[in-house]
């Protein structure tokens, strides 16, 4: 999302506890968020992103939704991970709309 | 929650007087703990089913006094009744443990402080016109239309916290979102849609995460099924840092196409 150069992306985190896991999470979604609350219509509609040299020109819409696959793909890995530790996964809730 | 095979719960108190009370009573705790797990896991997925999520359980307690021993208890019609409330009250906080549900529990003369001190700056004024906290206004039923009225006025945090048509002077409680109230003005109703509807998704898919890095205890946070996978940890540092660097150079500006 730093595409837009609408706001610095919160400093990485590379440290595995999970408070500061939870805490670059956080960040990072919210910033997301505020990404695409103060980018100008023009920048989601624009076609011509390049995420680097191996991949087609991508949409504003397409990084939020590259963003929004990528994060099910990974957190969807995790189901495995608590199932071997005998935990059951968080339940999936979908928020009604409007 | 009654077990209609099980009217012997009504007769425990009779059987507890004859002597074999102290088995009955755990007969009777083993069936309604049963029972209340099944309708706390059947509200929470009633609830789940309606696009809600359930994080946690309220007990509201009685005076929180310690009650004496079983003889003791028996030999008082009062106590009886107070230890036939922590009876069902323990059967409820198993319940809700049973459904990873975290437990708070509330003295009763404590609750309204209690939200006073969690939701707001400004207390509710009761009927007669005085503060809260005056204690000759201190009747439950006034406080109660107080704090209806005073809630009424105001919208209860709920997950989705994106709505920027809502000013958030109208709030009295803070939203839990941290997404600006004030998205810019765009023109084009299908980008306008799009976004918002983004938004609200987004939120979604971020607590949902959340929760994931909830569900494991700090200390398995580098397991990994399988050696060449990412640990728990760097699954999640992994898409977080995708989500705040997608396309870190991808200015058209910036570098040419193709």
């Amino acid at each position: 999302m730093s595409a837009f150069k609408l706001k610095p992306a919160p400093a990485r985190v590379t440290a595995t506890g999970k408070s500061a896991v939870k805490a670059y999470l956080t960040d990072t979604f919210d910033y997301v968020s505020s990404v695409l609350t103060a980018m100008e219509e023009k920048d989601l509609l624009r076609t011509d992103l390049q995420l680097n040299s191996r991949t087609k020109p991508h949409s504003g819409m397409d990084l939020f939704m590259r963003a929004y696959m990528h994060t099910a793909h990974h957190r969807g890995q995790l189901v495995g991970y608590l199932r071997m530790k005998g935990i059951t996964p968080p339940t999936w809730a979908f928020e009604p709309t409007a | 929650m009654r077990d209609t095979r099980f009217e012997a719960a009504r007769s425990c108190r009779r059987a507890a007087r004859r002597s074999e009370g102290g088995s009955l009573i755990l007969l009777c705790r083993d069936s309604s703990t049963l029972l209340a797990k099944g309708s706390v896991s059947d509200m929470v997925a009633q609830l789940t089913r309606k696009g809600h999520r359930v994080v946690g359980a309220g007990i509201v307690l009685a005076s929180g006094r310690p009650l004496p021993d079983l003889a003791a208890i028996l030999r008082s019609h009062a106590l009886i009744h107070t230890a036939e409330g922590e009876f069902f009250r323990e059967a409820m906080v198993r319940a809700s443990e049973h459904c990873s549900l975290p437990v708070t529990r509330v003295k009763e003369r404590e609750i309204w402080d209690k939200a006073l001190r969690c939701f707001a700056s400004t207390p509710p004024t009761c009927n007669n016109g005085s503060g809260y906290s005056d204690d000759r206004s201190d009747h439950r039923g006034d406080r109660m239309k107080s704090w209806r009225r005073w809630l009424r006025g105001s919208r209860w945090p709920s997950r989705i916290c994106y709505d920027h048509d809502q000013s958030p002077q109208t709030s009295r409680i803070p939203r839990c979102g941290a997404i600006p109230a004030t998205a810019a003005a765009w023109s084009d109703p299908f980008a306008r849609t799009w976004r918002d509807s983004f938004l609200k998704h987004w939120q979604v898919t971020k607590d949902y995460t959340i929760a994931f890095a909830d569900a494991l205890p700090a200390e398995d946070y580098g397991y990994k099924p399988v050696d060449v996978q990412r640990s728990y940890a760097e699954q999640l540092l992994h898409l977080a840092s995708a989500n705040a660097r997608t396309c870190p150079h991808s200015s058209s500006s910036q570098r040419p196409r193709g």
